[in-house]
């Protein structure tokens, strides 16, 4: 990955579709379910707030990582979110992308000659 | 909740984009383009029963935890309606196909190119129906209600077109009900100017015979023919003028109902299942 390749601004947009992608592996789950996950896995601490969750699932079903898919409960219609075998594959090259990221902040962080080991 | 309520009755305006601002890494993958084809509700519909549904069901699922109802509301709320940038945000990604496509244009320069499409459509309207009356050799056999009613067709056509474009193509809902009346009005006129053409040119008719015995037949078969040709045109675009305000009206119910739904589901009014 080359400097121009890093996006600062975009970076924490991607750790959320990333969080979404992740809690999604365990198997589909409606909107509320997803948010709720993020938070309990992450012991609260990403939270999405204000419905910032909505534009990254529909982001990531327009880009076909995630599929969506309506349901009756209880008389309501409700909508349930899949990872798509594209979205698996994007999930993993994404964290190793993330990893690589924080790995080389941590050394900067750390200063020079210090080992992240 | 000001914001969802100024979203869900209005078109969302320019502001910040969650987009890209670059096309590289998570973002390097291929742009939001695509439209949803799937379902045969509207948009924006879809979004707000999805949201409602989650809304209920977090609600549902907090009570059942011990938060007390008001509590989880409020909660739930926080957690899943959309803020000022958020809605802005999930309007861009739903954008239509046309708004991205004159998205540089000015919006002045865009409406006037608008209207001047509409009239150009109305005006082919008539004119090819006129046409067709013409190439038939009608024109002077036609009741003097006819033009009247191709007027009027013309009207409908255009006030049908116009909601249908800005509700379909445009996606603006902003003023989503009006327009609606005028194109009811416009097709029942239709009808009452066929049915009092017809009673009319019956009278000229009738009296006619009166001063003319000798030329009953003819006179008769006049009308006969006038009355037919008026009662087709007529019904054919006061029944499809009719017809158009009745899907357009049915469609705009959907979506309003949808924005009730949600706002009932985050206004005072929302009672969870334990609540009832």
């Amino acid at each position: 990955m080359s400097a121009e390749d890093f996006d600062v601004q975009g970076f924490a947009r991607d750790i959320n579709e990333l969080l979404v992608l992740s809690t999604l592996r365990k198997g589909a789950k409606h909107g509320y379910q997803i948010a709720l996950d993020v938070e309990t896995e992450s012991n609260g601490l990403f939270k999405f707030r204000h419905g910032t969750l909505y534009p990254i699932l529909h982001r990531l079903e327009g880009e076909g990582l995630i599929k969506g898919s309506w349901s009756k409960d209880g008389g309501r219609r409700r909508k349930e979110y899949g990872l798509t075998p594209t979205g698996q594959k994007h999930f993993s090259g994404e964290t190793d992308r993330v990893g690589d990221v924080v790995a080389r902040l941590m050394a900067v962080l750390q200063g020079p000659g210090r080992s992240l080991a | 909740m000001s914001s969802l309520g100024s979203w869900l009755s209005s078109k969302a305006p320019d502001g910040p984009s969650l987009d890209c601002p670059s096309r590289r890494g998570l973002c390097a993958r291929t742009p939001n383009t695509r439209r949803e084809t799937r379902g045969t509700d509207p948009r924006r519909v879809r979004i707000l029963r999805e949201l409602s549904g989650d809304l209920h069901a977090l609600t549902e699922r907090l009570v059942a935890d011990g938060v007390a109802p008001n509590e989880a509301r409020q909660r739930a709320a926080h957690a899943l309606v959309p803020d000022e940038q958020t809605l802005r945000a999930l309007e861009r990604l739903h954008e239509p196909l046309y708004v991205r496509l004159t998205r540089r244009i000015d919006p002045s320069r865009l409406r006037t190119l608008e209207r001047r499409g509409l009239v150009a459509a109305a005006v082919f309207m008539v004119g090819a129906s006129g046409l067709a009356l013409a190439s038939a050799n009608v024109v002077d056999a036609v009741s003097r209600f006819q033009w009247p009613v191709m007027m009027v067709g013309g009207l409908t056509f255009a006030a049908g077109l116009a909601k249908a474009f800005e509700i379909w193509i445009k996606g603006d809902h902003s003023r989503i009900r009006r327009g609606l009346t005028a194109i009811l009005f416009l097709s029942l006129s239709q009808l009452a100017i066929v049915t009092v053409g017809i009673m009319a040119d019956l009278y000229v008719a009738a009296s006619m015979v009166e001063s003319a015995p000798a030329q009953v037949e003819a006179i008769t078969l006049g009308w006969i023919f006038s009355s037919s040709l008026l009662m087709a045109t007529g019904l054919l675009f006061g029944l499809a003028g009719t017809l158009g305000w009745f899907v357009i009206d049915h469609w705009v119910t959907h979506i309003e109902t949808a924005h009730q739904e949600v706002l009932g589901l985050t206004g005072p009014d929302f009672h969870t299942e334990r609540e009832r």
